[in-house]
């Protein structure tokens, strides 16, 4: 089981004790990348793993038995979103609270899908409720309502707001209202 | 027309349009084109309504649909205006988009949709400065109540007319794009590049190179790479990096700027007041979404639905039934008994009739399912149900498809176009048709009815006959569990694709466009109807009736008709004589036609399930459509086809029929053995071929009869064999 302070660091990129590893491969030197059955792409260096085998079976389900942390935040790429080490994700959030987003982890695809649907850093995130048995859970996020599960809420890295007041723009004054 | 879901950009579509569109579906794809022909201050306008879509960087078929077309790189030809359709409530997330279309160089007009809604959510938008901004012009319209559409068409033919001719792209200039320089130089210089490899311009566009070069992976990138070689691959492996040193990384950097830049310029043009209207959505949604109640909130709506479908439909069903047997007596009136009159009425309009008498209650559906998808019900219900459906590994999305095959698989298998995920919407395809249609109820209603013994539990409240009904109506779903686990881990194996589902506000459905919708589907349903069913039917009849000696059969109508026109009491006992007669030849005819030859080839194969060859004739008959077993059983056993599943002559006749030793055919378990072969079978030619029209090939509807009919034979086996061992 990764331990816990681990489980911080690396939580912000998807890995978690359980997670299948499909297949490891030496990149660069010292650099080892993982790629596992969540969505991201993990550069982890000075990294020792001892795996249950079989450790690359074509389908390969290893399980993380131990990892010896040596994580640095250097060690995470820029492409990730710049990573904060320990911060809270989306899916630690309860509802009722808000928070604004640092950063997107995670492969190009959930990342950009949800980025385009409003989860940018500096983006204000409301969570509202979550779903029966234990389902997804409605956020709001530039006056849109999106429901995501767990899975991809935990590739948005968030920092805690304070309650945030509506925002009335200098504008307000200065705008002519349209005939409508 | 391009724009996210949920802005109203059908209703639009449907306003501007009026009654002339045609649809189809995009060439290869299955995705769902719409055409509409207008004419507008003597100009001739084509409007295309594509699929909405979140951003011009596709991550599903409809989206890769809306980017071809827009670069011109599909058949279809290059649009001469592109019409961005925004949520004006929501615009810090729809100007997103917008941003985009913006850039592909096409002249653009923008469009605030849904005004009204946002005006009573306290926004306002100071049109005349965002248009000036963006550089183009800016309509605000609300399509459901028909506001703003004749400013909008106007902007339109100025727009078409006032250019020149088309539009010329320039590799390093792209429209009006927002991306900061370095981004821009980035472009350029890839720009630049392809230049050289001599691609024609429209192929390299500025709009273009920068979606290959912000889009990691995407179709653009793989695109320009064929076509470029791997010089280009590594000249944006390079920007990439380039970018990434100066804290731009592919793909956050585009986003944030965007949003930084929509931010920007909303604080400068729009004004949020919030009241209690805006929040008149969560309230709502505290009540249906409640984590205990909404639950039981949605079985309720479900329920309700159904009841009224079933309520509402059966007057509408005894309607078409009416007026088929109408039709059907005015043929007999006026042609003599033959085969041309038998062709007609036993085999077109019996046939297609089994099937236009279901069109009152697949049209109810859609209603439903449109209602529901409209005023935004439809999204909380996936969203709730998400966690279920992850157990059968797909989505809440599929929820709605899936719950309406419990009344019929046509609707429920269209409405499988929410699902974006391409193997989810497969699975859920193939699924479908294993959920308890209302088509298979006669038969259950006959078996039980005949053979289940009335027996009560609990002083009265629950009768044997009851549990049975409901244990065969679930059977399918049960057996869906484990067929769609498989199907998920074989042929559709996968990763689950990310589940980001948006939960627009509610609204006020507009019947309009929902009754337009019901049109078309219906429309389309009784095309099909009357083409391929038609023929099979056909099919069916002939070789239910060939080649035999039709001789007799024709002689004694004849003679009943001549006898029952006379109308006198003296003749009724001989009109009984000869119908009973006229009975035993019918069933003689069909054991000697081509079906009765093919059921007794094939009797090996149903022996196994305790059938005789007469129940294999009645289902192979039932391929147009499951119920029509109870006609063929009715003709196989001398009573003529006209009994139903209540008949107590046909009850009668099934109790007492017999193998030629003499022993009972129909027991218990040859009863449950029937009806566990037409819950998982796949006897429904309208279920076939709405899977081919929405999966675009021939295979799926083949490997769903293949597959279903195994799996029923396996279950009414299994049935059968342990049934008689207890």
């Amino acid at each position: 089981m990764i331990s816990s302070t681990l489980n911080r660091k690396s939580g912000v990129s998807g890995l978690y004790s359980g997670t299948k590893i499909l297949e490891i491969c030496v990149y660069e030197g010292s650099n080892h990348v993982a790629r596992w059955a969540g969505p991201a792409i993990l550069f982890l260096s000075n990294v020792r793993l001892s795996l249950t085998l079989p450790l690359l079976s074509g389908r390969g389900s290893t399980i993380i038995k131990h990892v010896i942390p040596a994580l640095s935040v250097s060690s995470f790429p820029d492409f990730l979103g710049g990573a904060a080490v320990n911060t809270l994700q989306l899916a630690d959030l309860r509802p009722g609270t808000s928070a604004i987003v640092t950063a997107i982890c995670g492969a190009s695809r959930i990342a950009s899908r949800l980025m385009e649907m409003g989860f940018v850093p500096g983006a204000v995130v409301e969570v509202l409720r979550r779903a029966p048995f234990g389902g997804p859970v409605q956020y709001r996020v530039h006056g849109v309502s999106i429901s995501m599960r767990a899975a991809e809420a935990s590739c948005v890295s968030v920092e805690a707001a304070a309650a945030h007041n509506e925002v009335r723009t200098r504008a307000s004054e200065r705008l002519q209202l349209a005939a409508h | 027309m391009i724009g996210n879901p949920n802005t109203g950009k059908s209703t639009l579509f449907n306003a501007l349009s009026g009654m002339r569109v045609r649809t189809g579906n995009y060439p290869g794809v299955t995705v769902e084109q719409r055409v509409g022909r207008v004419q507008w201050g003597g100009h001739e306008i084509e409007l295309s309504d594509l699929p909405g879509t979140y951003s011009l960087s596709p991550k599903s078929p409809d989206e890769m649909v809306a980017v071809q077309v827009l670069t011109g790189c599909s058949n279809e030809p290059r649009p001469d205006l592109i019409i961005c359709i925004c949520n004006a409530a929501a615009l810090e997330r729809n100007l997103y988009l917008a941003t985009q279309v913006l850039e592909v160089g096409l002249p653009v007009i923008l469009c605030l949709n849904m005004w009204d809604a946002a005006q009573s959510s306290g926004v306002t938008i100071d049109v005349a400065s965002l248009s000036k901004e963006l550089g183009v012009a800016v309509i605000p319209t609300s399509a459901s109540r028909r506001e703003g559409l004749t400013e909008l068409k106007q902007a339109i033919v100025e727009e078409l007319t006032s250019r020149g001719g088309p539009v010329t792209f320039h590799s390093d200039s792209f429209g009006t794009t927002i991306l900061s320089d370095p981004v821009r130089l980035e472009v350029k210089r890839l720009g630049k590049l392809l230049a050289e490899t001599g691609l024609p311009l429209e192929q390299r566009s500025g709009f273009l190179v920068s979606r290959s070069l912000l889009d990691p992976g995407g179709s653009v990138e793989l695109m320009l790479i064929k076509a470029a070689g791997a010089r280009y691959a590594e000249a944006l492996q390079e920007s990439r990096r380039a970018l990434a040193a100066q804290q731009l990384e592919i793909p956050a950097a585009e986003a944030r700027q965007r949003y930084h830049y929509i931010g920007e310029l909303l604080s400068r043009v729009q004004v949020r007041v919030p009241n209690s209207q805006a929040r008149l959505t969560d309230r709502i949604d505290s009540v249906l979404t409640h984590r205990f109640f909404g639950f039981l909130i949605c079985l309720a709506v479900l329920m309700l639905v159904f009841s009224t479908i079933y309520w509402f439909s059966a007057p509408l069903s005894d309607g078409v039934e009416g007026f088929l047997s109408w039709l059907s007596a005015l043929i007999s009136d006026s042609m003599d008994p033959g085969p041309l009159r038998s062709l007609l009425t036993e085999g077109v309009i019996s046939g297609v009739g089994s099937v236009l008498v279901f069109l009152p209650q697949i049209c109810l559906l859609f209603l439903f399912i449109g209602l529901l998808e409209d005023c935004g019900y439809m999204a909380r219900a996936a969203f709730m149900m998400d966690r279920l459906m992850g157990l059968l590994g797909l989505s809440g999305r599929s929820f709605l498809p899936l719950m309406s095959s419990f009344a019929c698989a046509v609707p429920g298998i269209m409405a499988t176009r929410v699902i974006d995920d391409r193997r989810d919407r497969f699975v859920t395809i193939l699924i479908a048709p294993l959920m308890s249609c209302s088509a298979r109820l006669p038969v259950y209603v006959l078996m039980i009815g005949t053979f289940i013994p009335e027996t009560l539990y609990l002083g009265g409240w629950l009768s044997l006959q009851a549990i049975v009904l409901f244990a065969m109506s679930t059977l399918g779903l049960f057996i869906a569990i484990p067929v769609a686990m498989i199907l998920r881990r074989t042929l559709f194996r996968g990763e689950p694709s990310p589940f980001l589902l948006e939960l627009p506000d509610y609204r006020m459905p507009s019947i309009r466009v929902i009754l337009g919708r019901v049109w078309e589907s219906g429309k389309s349903f009784v095309a099909r109807a009357g083409t391929l069913i038609f023929a099979t039917s056909v099919l069916v009849w002939a070789s239910g009736s060939f080649p035999g000696d039709q001789k007799e059969r024709y002689e004694l109508a004849g003679k009943i008709e001549s006898l029952e026109a006379a109308d006198l009491e003296s003749h009724e006992a001989e009109i009984e004589e000869l119908s009973a007669r006229l009975n035993i030849v019918n069933a003689e005819l069909l054991r000697g036609s081509v079906l009765g030859q093919v059921g007794r080839t094939v009797e090996p194969v149903f022996s196994p399930l305790g059938w005789d060859w007469r129940i294999g004739v009645g289902v192979i008959a039932s391929f147009p459509a499951r119920e029509v077993i109870i006609a063929t059983l009715g003709t196989i056993y001398s009573l003529g086809g006209e009994v139903d599943e209540a008949d107590e002559g046909l009850r009668g006749t099934l109790k007492a029929a017999v193998w030629p030793n003499g022993k009972k055919v129909f027991s218990i378990p040859v009863a449950l053995s029937i009806m566990v072969f037409f819950a998982l079978c796949a006897q429904c030619v309208s279920t076939l071929m709405v899977i081919r029209r929405e999966t675009n090939s021939w295979r799926w509807p083949v490997f769903s009869f293949v597959y279903m009919t195994v799996l029923a034979w396996v279950g009414a086996f299994l049935t059968y064999q342990i049934g008689i061992r207890m």
